[in-house]
């Protein structure tokens, strides 16, 4: 989020250069999203009956800084170690690609 | 403690909002052209994800799906990284924040 913020910060942005959208765009993409939530909603609501079954697990420890530090690092260590590269990798991309440099498209 | 692990009774109220947020990201993917806006909304669909993989660690008494948030969260953050960079770049090149500027690149 405070990525966000920096880029709008850097940006120099205003109200003439918000893109306009066309209005049959935007009806047809929130019948879309509705049908999508109602479909969700349904989906719930159907699989209330399956879940009758299930009651909660008592295990207060589960959530623990603790108990997940224990887990990260001797269970997930492999894909912890890879995320780290992945940051690597997203830190040297972003600097790339934000560098200023001379490149016009048109 | 207690209080963490009251929620089975009201788990349908976590889904409920969970998948509010993934319908109005993607009802927001599908509308706004503005491309900050647009990465917002797959930041908000990302969290509605993350939002049921908790209640439902916690529902179980599993912590594994929280390490799988952890990752997600990494990995999104790793894509808003770059998609903010290319933005900056988009906007250096055509004073434009819209996404259809991106039609240029069809050959």
């Amino acid at each position: 989020m405070v990525l966000f913020l920096f880029v709008l910060m850097l940006l120099n942005l205003n109200n003439e250069m918000e893109p306009e959208t066309s209005r049959i765009g935007v009806i047809s993409a929130l019948v879309a999203g509705g049908t999508l939530f109602l479909v969700l909603i349904t989906a719930l609501r159907d699989s209330f009956q399956y879940g009758k079954g299930y009651t909660m697990v008592k295990v207060p420890e589960a959530g623990l800084v603790e108990n997940l530090g224990k887990l990260l690092f001797s269970k997930y260590l492999v894909p912890f170690e890879i995320s780290s590269i992945l940051f690597i990798a997203a830190m040297v991309g972003a600097v790339l690609l934000a560098k200023r440099e001379k490149q016009v498209i048109d | 403690m207690e209080q963490l692990n009251n929620i089975g009774a009201s788990l349908d109220f976590y889904i409920f909002v969970s998948i509010a947020l993934f319908s109005i990201g993607a009802i927001g993917v599908l509308t706004r052209k503005n491309m900050i806006v647009l990465l917002m909304c797959i930041e908000l669909m990302l969290n509605a994800v993350n939002l049921l993989l908790v209640t439902f660690s916690t529902f179980f008494g599993n912590g594994e799906a929280q390490i799988f948030v952890f990752f997600i969260i990494v990995v999104a953050a790793a894509e808003a990284t770059i998609g903010l960079s290319i933005l900056i770049m988009a906007y250096r090149n055509s004073k434009s924040i819209d996404i259809e500027m991106f039609n240029k690149l069809n050959g």
